[in-house]
C-alpha cells in the first residue's frame, strides 16, 4: 500500500539546529528492578525546535525524557545540557533551561492554590516581585485559568490539573519545555490552547519536546519525531516520512492519523500519502479535481 | 521503586506460616512482660534477631524503622534513669553524680528500669518486624482474615502497612518535582523551608487516594453478598508447629519462675554499667 | 432479563457543598446490547453520569440526588455499589488511582475473588486478560514500576476479568499508543457483539468512536443535547463545537470541502469514518479520472 509517487517528497530532513540543545550519548538506564528501559540511546535536541517522542507503552518514552533535566540519571551514557553534564549538574539549576511536566500531573502539584502554583518556581528563580506577578498575570490570560486561581488544584478535573501544571512551567519561560503527554484528557477547547502554547514558545526561538500517543496533534504540531520501540530509537525524522514507513508504524505500535490513513487509501486516484491535517487535505482533494 | 516493607527471600521465616508469625509476636509480648529481668528480653532479642539475619541479611539495617530504633532506646533509657521516681541511689562518676539542670541527678535504679522498657521495647519491635518484613502483604491479609477477623478489616490493615512506603514514594516524588522547578536546598535553612509545601500534598494527597480507593474497592464488588474467595492457601507445617511449641513452653518456663521465685529483679542492688545486665553481686 | 440495561429517570445530582448541578434532568434508556459512545467538554459531567451507573452517585460520592437509576433491574437508591458491581464493571479515568494491589497479577485476581469464583478459574482469567492487555510476563511486577499505559491496561483487565453484563469505560484509552487504542476499541466489540455486553464509553477519540459506536450522547453542562447514531450526531459539525466537542477527522473534511463547494454531501449523510469517507470520495475521483481518460 505504499506507492512510490509522493509527488511533494520533501528534501532530506535536518533539524533546525544551529546550536545542540540536549546532547544524549550511549545512554541506558536500568531500574533498580532490573528492567532495562533504555539501550544505547544517541540523539540531540537542537534550539529551535518541535520535536514528538511517540511509541508504544512501556518504550521508554518517559524515562528518556527524565533524563533531560536529572530527574533519572543515567547508569551508562551522558547527557549534556547546553554542554552541563547533568550528573554534576543540580535539578534545580537544570530547571531554568529545561522544563518538564509530568505525565501524571498528580506528581506535579503541591501548592494549596493554583494562584501559589504558578509563583512556586518564579520565586525560586528569585525574580523580582512585580515580575512575578507580571508572568503570572499573563500566564493566566494564556492558559485561560481565572476562575481557578484559588482553588486548591486537586479539586480540579485531571484535564484542568494538568492544564495548571504546564502553565506552571510554562510560567518559568524555560528554553526548553517536555510535555509528557500534555493531551490526555483534555478537550477541544484546551487543546487550542496547548497549540498556541507551543506556538508561542516556537515562536519566540524556544524549544519543545512532547511526548504523545495522539497522532493527529503530533501530526498538527511536530516538525520532528523520534519513534521508541523496545527501550531503542527506531526511527528519527519527519512526520510525512515517518507515516509512509509501515515497518516502523507496525515495530512501534503505531497508526498514523485518520486524515492521513484516508489520503493513504485514496492514493491510487493521485493523492499524496503525506497528507498531515484536514487542511492539507482538502487542497490535496481541490488538486485531483483540477 | 519499593512500595512495601516486605524483603523478599526464601529462608525459614519467609516460609512460615504468617499466624506463626503472630504467634510468635504475642508470645514476645507477653514473655518480656512476665518478669521484671532484662535477660527475658534480651534472650528473645537474640532468637528473633538471628533468625531475621539469616532471612533478611544486612537488608535489615536498611529499613528506616530499624534505623530509627537506636534513638528510641537511648531517649527512653536516659529519660528514664533521670525522672523515675524509683530512682535511688545516684550514679557517681568518680566522686561527682550525673546531673542535669532542672532534671536532677541520674539514678541506678531508674537506669535499670530505663533498659528494662528499652529492650521490652525492642523486643516487640523485633517480634513485630518478623511478621512485616518477611511476610507478603497479600498473605498477612490472608492470614489475618483466617484468624476470623473480617476481610474488609483485614485489607484496611494491610493498606495502612503499605502507606508508609507509599507515602515515603509520594515525597520522593514531590520533591522530584519540586526540584524541577529550581527549588533550591542549599543550606540547612533552605532545606527545612522545602518540607513545609511537601506535607500539605503528602496530606491531601493521602485523603484522596483513600476517598477513591474506597471507591474503586466498591466498584470492584469489593463486599459484595457473596463468599469472598481466599486467593492465598496458607496451613501449618511441622516447622510452624514446632515453633510455636517452642514459644509456648518458654512462656510456661517463665511463668513457673515468677511463681517460685517472685519477679527476679535485682533493680535495687544495680551498682555498676553491667550490672544492669547481669546480676554481677548474686553471681559474687 | 428484560432488554433494557440501564435507566435514568429525570435524574439531577449536586455534589456535596455545590449549588450548580452537575447532571441536569437526565433522561436516558440504554439496551442491553447497545454501544454508546459519551463526548462532551471538560467537567460537562461525563464521569459523574458513569458514576451514577453503577450507584457510586449517591452512595459513596455524597450529595444530593433526585429522579431514579435503574440498572440491570436494580434500583441503584436502594442498592450498594459493591452489590452492582457484580454486573455492572467500571474503569475509572485515572490509572493510578485506581490500582489497589501491590503485584500486577493480584490486581486482576481481585474483583473475581470478590465475585466469589473459584480459584482455578481465576487464575485463568489471570493469565487470560493479561494476555489481552498485552501485559503478560509482567504478572509478578509492583503496580507503582509500571509505565502510565501500561498501569492503564492493567485497569483495564481487572475490570475485564469480572466480565460485567454492562461495562463502563471512563476514558480509558487517555495513555494508550495509537494500536493499544484501537485494540480496547476492538476488544470491547467483540464483547458487545457476542456477549451482548453493554458497553457505555467515555471517549475523545471521536473517530473510533464514529466507527465503533452505535450512539453517541453528547453532554454539556450536565445536559445531553444530542443523542443519535454517530453520522447523525457528528455531522452537527456547528453545534458541536460550539460546546468543545471534536467532530472525526473526515468528517470535518466532508463538511470543508462541501462548504468549499468542491464536493457536495449532505449534512445528513456526512460520511464519519475512514471506511466510509474513502469510499465517498473515491467515487468522485474517479469519475475526474475516467473524464480525463475519455
Ligand atoms: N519506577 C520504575 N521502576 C521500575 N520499572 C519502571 C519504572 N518506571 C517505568 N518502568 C518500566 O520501564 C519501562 C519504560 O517505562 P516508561 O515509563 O519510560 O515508558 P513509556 O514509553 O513512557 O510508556 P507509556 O506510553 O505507557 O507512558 C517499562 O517497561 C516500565 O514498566
Ligand atoms: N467531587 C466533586 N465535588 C464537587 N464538584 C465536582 C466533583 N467532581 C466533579 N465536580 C463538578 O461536577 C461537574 C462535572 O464533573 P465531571 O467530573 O463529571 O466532568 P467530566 O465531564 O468527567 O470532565 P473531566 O473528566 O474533564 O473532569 C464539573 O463541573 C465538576 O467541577
Ligand atoms: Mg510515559
Ligand atoms: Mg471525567
Amino acid at each position: 500500500m505504499i506507492s512510490n509517487n509522493h509527488k511533494n517528497n520533501k528534501s532530506q530532513f535536518i533539524p533546525d539546529a544551529a546550536r545542540t540543545l540536549v546532547q544524549v550519548k550511549d545512554l541506558v538506564h536500568v531500574y533498580p528492578t532490573g528492567t532495562r528501559a533504555l539501550e544505547n540511546i544517541n540523539v540531540s535536541v537542537g534550539e529551535h525546535e518541535k520535536l514528538a517522542i511517540i511509541g508504544q507503552n512501556g518504550s521508554g518514552k518517559t524515562t528518556l525524557v527524565k533524563h533531560f533535566n536529572g530527574l533519572l540519571q543515567p547508569t551508562e551514557g551522558t547527557i549534556l545540557v547546553h554542554g552541563a553534564d547533568t550528573r554534576k549538574t543540580r535539578t534545580a539549576v537544570l530547571a531554568k533551561t529545561v522544563g518538564y511536566v509530568f505525565q501524571n500531573p498528580n506528581h506535579q502539584l503541591f501548592c494549596v492554590t493554583v494562584a501559589e502554583e504558578l509563583r512556586f518556581g518564579l520565586r525560586n528563580l528569585r525574580l523580582p516581585p512585580d515580575e512575578i506577578e507580571q508572568k503570572v498575570k499573563e500566564t493566566i490570560e494564556l492558559f485561560k485559568l481565572q476562575p481557578y486561581l484559588d482553588v486548591h488544584p486537586y479539586s480540579l478535573s485531571m484535564g484542568a490539573r494538568k492544564l495548571v501544571a504546564i502553565a506552571s512551567i510554562f510560567a518559568m519561560g524555560p528554553q526548553l519545555m517536555i510535555l509528557d503527554e500534555p493531551t490526555t484528557g483534555q478537550d477541544y477547547e484546551s487543546k487550542k490552547i496547548l497549540s498556541q502554547v507551543i506556538g508561542m514558545m516556537y515562536e519566540s526561538g524556544k524549544s519543545i519536546v512532547f511526548v504523545s500517543h495522539d497522532m493527529s496533534f503530533v501530526a498538527e504540531h511536530a516538525d520532528r519525531a523520534i519513534v521508541m520501540s523496545r527501550a531503542h530509537i527506531v526511527f528519527d525524522g519527519s512526520l510525512p516520512d515517518l507515516f509512509i514507513r509501515q515497518d516502523v508504524l507496525n515495530e512501534a505500535d503505531l497508526r498514523p492519523p485518520h486524515i492521513t490513513q484516508l489520503s493513504q487509501r485514496l492514493s491510487d486516484y493521485g493523492v499524496s500519502p503525506r497528507v498531515l491535517n484536514v487542511a492539507e487535505m482538502v487542497s490535496e482533494v481541490r488538486r485531483c479535481l483540477a | 521503586m519499593k512500595t512495601t516493607l516486605y524483603i523478599p527471600g526464601n529462608s525459614i521465616l519467609h516460609r512460615l506460616d504468617p499466624r506463626t508469625k503472630m504467634v510468635w509476636m504475642v508470645c514476645a509480648m507477653v514473655s518480656v512482660f512476665i518478669l521484671n529481668n532484662p535477660l527475658v528480653p534480651l534472650v528473645v532479642i537474640a532468637v528473633l534477631v538471628t533468625f531475621l539475619l539469616v532471612a533478611v541479611k544486612g537488608k535489615l539495617f536498611e529499613n528506616a524503622l530499624v534505623r530509627f530504633l537506636p534513638i528510641v532506646i537511648l531517649t527512653v533509657t536516659i529519660t528514664h534513669g533521670f525522672v523515675n521516681p524509683v530512682g535511688i541511689t545516684p550514679i557517681m562518676i568518680g566522686t561527682s553524680p550525673i546531673e542535669l539542670p532542672y532534671f536532677g541527678m541520674m539514678k541506678w535504679e531508674g537506669l535499670y528500669y530505663g533498659v528494662l522498657l528499652a529492650l521490652r521495647i525492642s523486643a516487640v519491635f523485633f517480634a513485630s518486624i518478623t511478621l512485616v518484613l518477611t511476610t507478603t502483604p497479600e498473605d498477612l491479609v490472608s492470614a489475618i482474615a483466617k484468624i476470623g477477623i473480617p476481610y474488609s478489616y483485614a485489607s484496611m490493615f494491610g493498606m495502612s502497612l503499605q502507606m508508609i512506603p507509599i507515602m515515603q514514594e509520594e515525597a520522593r516524588i514531590i520533591v522530584q518535582a519540586q526540584r524541577a522547578r529550581a527549588l533550591r536546598e542549599n543550606n540547612l535553612k533552605e532545606k527545612i523551608q522545602a518540607l513545609v509545601p511537601l506535607f500539605v500534598p503528602l496530606a491531601v494527597g493521602s485523603m484522596q487516594r483513600t476517598e477513591t480507593t474506597a471507591m474503586v474497592l466498591e466498584a470492584r464488588a469489593f463486599g459484595a453478598p457473596v463468599k469472598r474467595t481466599e486467593l492465598r492457601v496458607i496451613k501449618f507445617n511441622t516447622i510452624d508447629y514446632v515453633l510455636i511449641t517452642a514459644f509456648v513452653l518458654f512462656i510456661i518456663f517463665l511463668i513457673v519462675l515468677r511463681v517460685v521465685y517472685g519477679d527476679l529483679s535485682w533493680m535495687y542492688s544495680v551498682r555498676s554499667f553491667w550490672g544492669l545486665f547481669w546480676p554481677v553481686h548474686l553471681s559474687r | 432479563m428484560d432488554s433494557q440495561a440501564l435507566k435514568l429517570k429525570d435524574v439531577t445530582y449536586w455534589y456535596p457543598g455545590t449549588e450548580k448541578c452537575a447532571l441536569e434532568k437526565i433522561n436516558l434508556e440504554i439496551k442491553t446490547g447497545e454501544f454508546v459512545g459519551i463526548v462532551g467538554a471538560n467537567g460537562a459531567g461525563r464521569s459523574t453520569l458513569c458514576y451514577c451507573m453503577n450507584g457510586l452517585v449517591p452512595h459513596s460520592l455524597g450529595g444530593k440526588m433526585e429522579g431514579e437509576i435503574i440498572v440491570h433491574g436494580i434500583d441503584t437508591a436502594k442498592s450498594t455499589t459493591a452489590e452492582i458491581a457484580q454486573w455492572v464493571g467500571l474503569v475509572f479515568s485515572d490509572p493510578e488511582a485506581q490500582l489497589t494491589q501491590l503485584l500486577v497479577a493480584d490486581e486482576v485476581a481481585f474483583g473475581p475473588a470478590n465475585l466469589g469464583l473459584p480459584r482455578e478459574k481465576i487464575a485463568q482469567l489471570v493469565q487470560e486478560n493479561l494476555k489481552l492487555v498485552q501485559l503478560d510476563g509482567l504478572e509478578e511486577r509492583n503496580t507503582h514500576s509500571l509505565s502510565g499505559g501500561q498501569q492503564q491496561r492493567l485497569a483495564i483487565a481487572s475490570v475485564l476479568a469480572m466480565n460485567p453484563d454492562i461495562l463502563i469505560l471512563d476514558e480509558p484509552t487517555s495513555n494508550l499508543d495509537p494500536r493499544g487504542t484501537y485494540e480496547v476499541f476492538s476488544i470491547v466489540t467483540k464483547l458487545n457483539r457476542e456477549n451482548h455486553t453493554t458497553v457505555v464509553m467515555v471517549e475523545y477519540q471521536v473517530d473510533l468512536l464514529a466507527e465503533f459506536a452505535d450512539r453517541i450522547l453528547v453532554l454539556d453542562h450536565g445536559n445531553i443535547i444530542l443523542d443519535g447514531p454517530p453520522g447523525e450526531v457528528f455531522s452537527q459539525v456547528d453545534k458541536l463545537s460550539a460546546v468543545g466537542v471534536q467532530v472525526p477527522q473526515v468528517t470535518k473534511l466532508f463538511r470543508q470541502l462541501d462548504h468549499e463547494a468542491v464536493v457536495h454531501v449532505d449534512q445528513a449523510t456526512t460520511p464519519v469514518t475512514v471506511e466510509k469517507g474513502s469510499t465517498e470520495l473515491a467515487k468522485v475521483l474517479k469519475k475526474t479520472v475516467d473524464a480525463r481518460l475519455s
